[in-house]
């Protein structure tokens, strides 16, 4: 059984008596233990896509479903604290607080049950994702991209979910941090049978996905599926 | 890590904001809390000034409304005014419309028994009394005069016309009547029992002339209880060329000039004497304050001098002497004011008591309902109310501007917390798009919010205090300074006779001067002010807080985000 089904989606801005639409009849379904790669050109959709998917965003028509469940009937806020993760090509951390306090503030929102050593459990998580405990203990705008993007990824395991949806995540990193991130979600995938959907116009990214879906002018054109 | 752990991380990683909001609260706060402690402070000193002052009035023709009905009415019959420098101009008949229209005007506002016993009878009056006054000559009694013993009164000696008169002169003496023998001046403690005893329902009912005299009065006339003396009423007949009114002297116009014709004119003569005795029932002893006004103008050591000789008894017996008087003036001397006057002299003076100032006003409404506003409600409290007046004024000031800081902090923290909030819209942003419900965003808001404006309303509590203390002392300190200087200004001049001068005379005043307000006035921190300031305070805070919470609301974490 799919994890996320999308049903015959619409989405449109209204200008004036004409609409524009941004996707147009948009099925698919996505599973756990793949790595999804939601690529196009600027533009194209996608980032309307992920938003719709992590219900920041709510479609013209058509419904998004959680195992089976329209996320609405779940409760949108509900479905973005127990269900998915999100992150952002600029990261989005709370700027005074240090690495290890942003992991918790999202641990403190989920309902999700959490392990009962949690501060132990945000120090590994972070050690996981490449972030050491000194580092932990810095405000996050003291340290790298790369690392903000690291404590973004570890903020998002930290609610146990299974769906980890990601926009533009190297957008603002080189290629070799890049790599890096990318194998974290394969990882994350693969390791931990999660549902990753990226959202990128990165051609590495795509060539590393199991399924990558090009959204063209509102409609998915083709896909690479490379197992299943 | 719940919401209020992340309020207290922002509050302590983001210090310069945090300042800036405990200074604009302090400052705020600082005039909030500075003029809503002489706002209550001067509410307290009113309190505690008048603790104790029971509220009493009593009621009196407003001739200044009367008056005004009556020129106007003069001019619309065509009366017009009279032409004192027409030697055929008619003053019998002037005068006559005059009584007329007068009478006409005062219609079912004149004050009578069954009115005052209706008032009475009011639910917010405690006590009521009414007196007959009457007034009595004596060739042989004399009343008591401080001055002449210079008994700490203002010691000037002679003054207004209280010295005592030569021997065979006559002196002249106050009776008070009261319905009952508890009257409101022995209730009230303005005069004490020493001696004997009052009298009773049976002599009120009866009409004894049974009464109660002063020590003084006593001593000075050799009288004890059981004693009993006379007083006089001397019956006297102007000759011919005067015309009797009102108890002064019309004189016809004749040649020459007025003094020479007044000095050629012949005194009265003596018809008839008429004998009152009284019994001495009880003795007492005025209480009353020694004055210290140098100023002749302000004196009133004659009211005190009344006071120490005025003659307590039944209204029914004062009533009986009246008619007694009437009768006997009537057959002696037909021509003569009262005779002419057509009824026994009986001025009724009311007295009301209330629980509180609150009965006073309701009373004073019922009044202004039953008389249309022709009759005045004099009260203890007026002379109060002038010298407190610069007080409430600076009250009122205090009033105005605990409004305007209100006002002014509701308008610029909400602006200063919604500007915080735009630079953290991202912040909020990410809590959104994690799931947090927005109850404890708003939460996490209202904590930081709040934990700095409470430690901003507790450093401004005491400071404002402080301030607002030093503040008000000196603009009390530089009213009482004018008020002095406005004193000093008028002290060859004559008083400012306030309506309320027949309480005074009566014994009612209140002795309260600005100068005893002032001593008064402080400004502490009491319980109350502190738990109105913190409410208020803090209620002031979450009202600042709504509209940036409706901002919190309206954030779409996508527009925010991606």
């Amino acid at each position: 059984m799919a994890l996320i089904d999308v049903n015959q989606i619409n989405y449109f801005y209204q200008d004036g008596d004409t609409k524009r639409y941004i996707l147009n009849n948009i099925s698919y379904s996505f599973e756990r233990g793949r790595f999804y790669t939601i690529f196009g050109e600027s533009g194209s959709g996608k980032t309307t896509f992920l938003a719709l998917l992590s219900a920041l965003d709510q479609p013209k028509a058509g419904s998004v479903s959680y195992e089976g469940n329209d996320i609405k009937k779940i409760g949108l806020d509900k479905y973005r604290r127990n269900k998915i993760s999100i992150i952002f090509q600029q990261y989005n951390l709370v700027p005074y607080m240090t690495a290890a306090e942003n992991v918790r503030v999202a641990m403190s929102i989920t309902d999700n049950k959490l392990p009962d050593n949690l501060n132990e459990v945000v120090y590994n998580l972070l050690d996981y994702i490449g972030i050491t405990r000194e580092r932990a203990d810095r405000t996050v705008n003291k340290l790298s991209g790369g690392e903000q993007q690291r404590v973004a990824i570890a903020r998002a395991l930290a609610t146990n979910v299974d769906v980890i949806l990601a926009d533009e995540p190297t957008g603002n990193l080189d290629d070799e941090m890049e790599i890096e991130i990318v194998q974290i979600f394969k990882k994350l995938a693969h390791e931990h049978n999660k549902c990753v959907i990226v959202v990128s116009h990165s051609s590495q990214i795509a060539d590393e996905a199991d399924e990558v879906i090009k959204l063209r002018k509102g409609n998915f054109e083709s896909y690479k599926n490379t197992s299943s | 890590m719940s919401f209020f752990k992340r309020a207290i991380i922002s509050i302590m990683r983001r210090p310069g904001k945090t300042v800036i909001l405990l200074v604009l609260v302090f400052i705020l706060g600082n005039v909030i809390a500075g003029s809503f402690s002489i706002e209550q402070s001067v509410k307290n000193t009113e309190a505690a000034v008048l603790k104790g002052v029971v509220p009493v009035a009593t009621l009196q023709e407003n001739y200044m409304k009367i008056n005004e009905e009556l020129d106007r009415l003069l001019v619309e019959r065509g009366h017009g005014e009279p032409n004192w420098e027409d030697p055929d101009f008619d003053y019998q008949a002037y005068y006559d419309i005059r009584d007329e229209l007068y009478r006409e005007i005062q219609g079912d506002s004149v004050l009578n028994v069954e009115k005052i016993e209706e008032l009475g009878a009011l639910p917010s009056v405690d006590f009521y009394d009414y007196s007959i006054m009457a007034s009595l000559n004596s060739e042989v009694l004399r009343k008591y005069y401080p001055d002449n013993e210079d008994s700490g009164s203002s010691g000037m000696g002679v003054r207004m016309g209280m010295s005592a008169p030569e021997e065979g002169e006559r002196d002249w003496f106050t009776m008070r009547g009261s319905q009952t023998g508890d009257f409101l001046d022995l209730k009230m403690g303005l005069i004490e029992l020493v001696d004997g005893r009052t009298f009773d329902d049976d002599e009120a009912a009866r009409g004894d002339n049974v009464v109660l005299i002063s020590e003084q009065f006593a001593a000075q006339n050799n009288l004890q209880v059981g004693s009993t003396f006379i007083l006089n009423h001397f019956i006297e007949v102007w000759p011919d060329a005067g015309v009797a009114r009102g108890g002064g002297i019309v004189v016809e116009r004749v040649e020459g000039t007025f003094a020479d014709d007044f000095n050629d004119f012949p005194g009265p003569e003596l018809a008839e004497t008429l004998d009152f005795e009284f019994t001495v029932l009880g003795i007492y002893e005025p209480n009353i304050q020694p004055t210290s006004n140098d100023n002749p103008w302000e004196d009133t050591s004659y009211l005190e001098t009344e006071r120490r000789n005025m003659i307590y008894m039944p209204n029914s017996a004062i009533k009986e002497i009246q008619k007694f008087i009437f009768e006997e003036e009537s057959e002696n001397n037909p021509e003569g004011w009262l005779a002419q006057s057509g009824e026994p002299q009986e001025y009724i003076t009311p007295m009301f008591a209330f629980r509180d100032e609150a009965g006073l006003n309701e009373f004073a409404d019922n009044v202004e309902a039953m008389f249309g506003g022709y009759q005045w409600v004099i009260d203890n409290e007026l002379d109060f109310d002038n010298i407190v007046a610069p007080l409430r004024n600076m009250s009122g000031l205090a009033n105005i501007i605990l409004y305007v800081g209100v006002g002014a902090s509701l308008i610029i923290l909400s602006l200063l917390i919604t500007l915080f909030l735009r630079d953290r819209r991202t912040e909020i942003g990410i809590y959104l798009a994690l799931g947090e419900r927005k109850g404890r965003v708003v939460g996490q808001i209202l904590a930081e919010v709040m934990t700095v404006a409470i430690l901003g309303i507790t450093l401004s509590l005491f400071s404002g205090n402080l301030i607002s203390a030093a503040l008000s002392n000196s603009m009390i300190d530089n009213q009482v300074m004018e008020l002095q200087q406005k004193q000093n200004s008028r002290r060859n001049a004559p008083p400012d006779w306030g309506s309320d001068n027949q309480l005074k005379a009566m014994g009612y005043g209140t002795e309260v001067t600005l100068e005893d307000m002032a001593e008064n006035y402080k400004v502490v921190l009491d319980g109350n002010i502190i738990i109105i300031f913190y409410v208020g305070g803090i209620i002031t805070i979450l009202l600042s807080t709504l509209i940036p919470i409706l901002y919190i609301l309206r954030l779409n974490p996508r527009k925010i985000l991606m």
